[in-house]
């Protein structure tokens, strides 16, 4: 007997086949990603790294011409010149402010190192920074990272053998306590993504537009800058938006405090 | 059969671009496109995983730092669902 081959049949066979061995990939995968998280992490950041790198050199214009260079070094020594100067009553107060703290007893005893930001929000969808040191300087689950005027604004999460990740204090979800206003209102921030918080505070609380955040530490950082109040005239509470001081769009430096 | 297979390429790598500069829209954009062109295409999988991988926060492991894997294989599933469907009524 002849038989007609049904090719119907022989396509549903085929993608029936292939979407097994799809669905095995996908299981695999997300068994990698779940239980070996670091193993692709690490993988991927190695081969992304000198991208980066290259990225950061070009926005830093450290791909330009001699003379362009012989210049802004010319330009850059002035500068140093007069910020010398500065610099020398600044080391004065910071001499006397350690001197003040270790006859307290509370001598800070942290080390600071700079980082290069490789990636940043909104690039990134998480709100997280991707900086170009990791475990070859030493660093730790946890340590604080800063941005210029010794800004707080995130903490290590995931360290690689050159980059590190940086969880932004302003993470959606992420909470810590601060102080608000001249009258330092203990509150908790939470984070709302890009640089922004919120805390409820009763409405009877002396915050108004302008006024400063800090954390609770030694060195009384400035944490941000409140933005607005929203009161409703019904409610008991009212919500204060405060934004970092910095702009976390455009950081290009930070630096670790190591524990 | 070679022409497609050099088109497969060009599309992994430039969505391997997208991701390593950080442009997830973009790389999104180019796997929908490549996943709707080709047969089974995996890539857009292993785009989530590259994703989550360069970006997320690996040691935080909750489904929020799975964003990029989770859209990705929800977005495999559908194409392959439409494609089938569209093509059966052709």
């Amino acid at each position: 007997m002849t038989y007609i081959q049904n090719h119907n049949d022989n396509r549903g066979r085929s993608y029936r086949k292939s979407g097994y061995i799809v669905f095995i990939l996908i299981v695999i995968i997300i068994a990698f990603r779940i239980f070996m998280p670091n193993v692709t992490s690490g993988f991927f950041t190695a081969i992304a790294r000198p991208f980066w790198r290259i990225e950061f050199s070009i926005n830093n214009g450290q791909l330009r011409s001699n003379e362009q260079l012989l210049n802004d070094n010319q330009e850059l020594l002035r500068k140093l010149e007069i910020r010398d100067v500065e610099l020398k009553s600044t080391a004065l107060l910071v001499d006397e402010n350690e001197e003040l703290k270790s006859l307290l007893g509370r001598a800070s005893s942290t080390k600071n190192i700079l980082a290069a930001v490789l990636q940043r929000p909104p690039i990134a969808v998480y709100d997280e920074l991707v900086i170009d040191i990791g475990a070859d300087m030493g660093l730790s689950d946890g340590d604080i990272v800063y941005a210029a005027h010794n800004v707080p604004i995130g903490k290590i999460v995931d360290i690689s053998a050159h980059t590190s990740k940086v969880l932004l204090f302003s993470s959606p979800g992420q909470s810590y306590n601060v102080f608000i206003g001249k009258s330092n209102i203990a509150a908790t921030a939470i984070g709302r993504g890009g640089g922004q918080y919120s805390v409820e505070l009763p409405r009877s609380a002396d915050v108004s537009q302008g006024d400063h955040v800090s954390i609770p530490s030694m060195r009384g950082n400035l944490y941000g800058i409140v933005g607005s109040i929203i009161a409703d005239p019904s409610a008991t509470f009212e919500t204060v938006l405060f934004s970092a001081p910095i702009n976390i769009y455009q950081l290009k430096w930070v630096y670790v405090e190591k524990k | 059969m070679i022409f497609k297979f050099l088109r497969r390429i060009i599309f992994d790598v430039a969505i391997l671009a997208c991701l390593v500069q950080g442009w997830w829209y973009a790389a999104l954009i180019v796997a929908v496109i490549a996943a709707w062109n080709h047969k089974m295409y995996v890539e857009l999988i292993i785009a989530g995983l590259i994703y989550d991988s360069l970006y997320g926060p690996v040691s935080m492991n909750n489904m929020t730092t799975h964003i990029g894997l989770t859209i990705c294989v929800v977005l495999f599933i559908l194409i392959g669902i439409m494609k089938k469907v569209i093509r059966m009524r052709e």
